[in-house]
């Protein structure tokens, strides 16, 4: 099994995770979520959409996303 | 006691002199933003903004508060006329705007009291949310998601989400063609966003 070497342990909507993801947009895609249809707050700071990309993540961060479904 | 008041004598007391000074801010007019709108006039709230860019079509009218001789009409100049057969006095403003991240800072007033989401599209709630959550964390924000199809009553809910907002509806059923969208179903949800707001204007829930 491949290892992935730079995973860590993020904490996303209260749940423990070990990924491997730099920054919110790769958390976002390997958790299979479309960054453009949810909102986003790392330890509780919300983030903007546009710095999902650049926003870096740290070893124990809380992450809460929330994605919608249209319909209105 | 204004001539105005008498309609408002059946509300719980000392409510519609804390609503009639509010102002609330509804960014679309289709089955959430005409159902959140009617019941917010209804309660007594003084003052609304009202944006979207679409026409009345025979489609919406399933659950959207039209009437059949409103189709092809904007849906703010059809909700305008019908809010005022409700209350005549009340303070409104229509926006016939798409709102987009250029022009939503023009759009949405730093002094609403309230801001409702009752967009379609799960790409422009998103959009929204962001926007509001950034700049006008302060002003209480009501999200929707997921009221389509036929799912029981209880399954649809109301909780916080991040920052200031909070989140009705399932968060699960979303509008397409197999799910379709039902006038009970729409009400609903729309009755508990405003229900939900009215609470937060009153201080009854934070």
């Amino acid at each position: 099994m491949e290892i992935e070497v730079d995973a860590m342990k993020i904490i996303i909507n209260g749940k423990a995770k070990n990924v491997s993801a730099k920054t919110l947009e790769d958390l976002l895609l390997k958790c299979k979520y479309e960054p453009d249809k949810v909102m986003a707050s790392i330890n509780g700071g919300i983030v903007e959409r546009k710095k999902y990309a650049r926003t870096i993540l740290a070893e124990g961060d809380k992450v809460e996303v929330f994605c919608f479904v249209g319909g209105g | 006691m204004g001539t105005a008041d008498k309609y408002f004598t059946s509300n719980p007391p000392g409510v519609t002199e804390k609503l009639r000074k509010k102002s609330a801010f509804i960014a679309g007019a289709g089955g959430l933003g005409s159902n959140v709108a009617i019941a917010l006039v209804r309660a007594g709230v003084g003052s609304l903004t009202i944006v979207d860019f679409d026409k009345v079509e025979p489609s919406n009218l399933n659950r959207q508060q039209y009437y059949r001789d409103q189709v092809g009409m904007m849906k703010v100049e059809a909700l305008r006329m019908n809010l005022a057969r409700i209350d005549p006095g009340l303070d409104i403003r229509t926006v016939r705007e798409k709102i987009t991240p250029d022009n939503i800072d023009a759009i949405i007033p730093a002094s609403a009291d309230i801001i409702f989401e009752c967009f379609d599209k799960a790409e422009a709630k998103a959009m929204f949310a962001n926007f509001c959550l950034a700049k006008l964390p302060k002003i209480p924000l009501v999200l929707v998601s997921g009221l389509a199809g036929l799912a029981a009553c209880d399954s649809i809910g109301v909780r916080k989400g991040l920052g200031s907002s909070w989140i009705v509806g399932d968060c699960e059923n979303e509008m397409n063609p197999e799910n379709g969208t039902i006038s009970s179903r729409v009400a609903f949800t729309a009755a508990l966003q405003a229900h939900t707001g009215i609470r937060i204007l009153l201080g009854l829930d934070k």
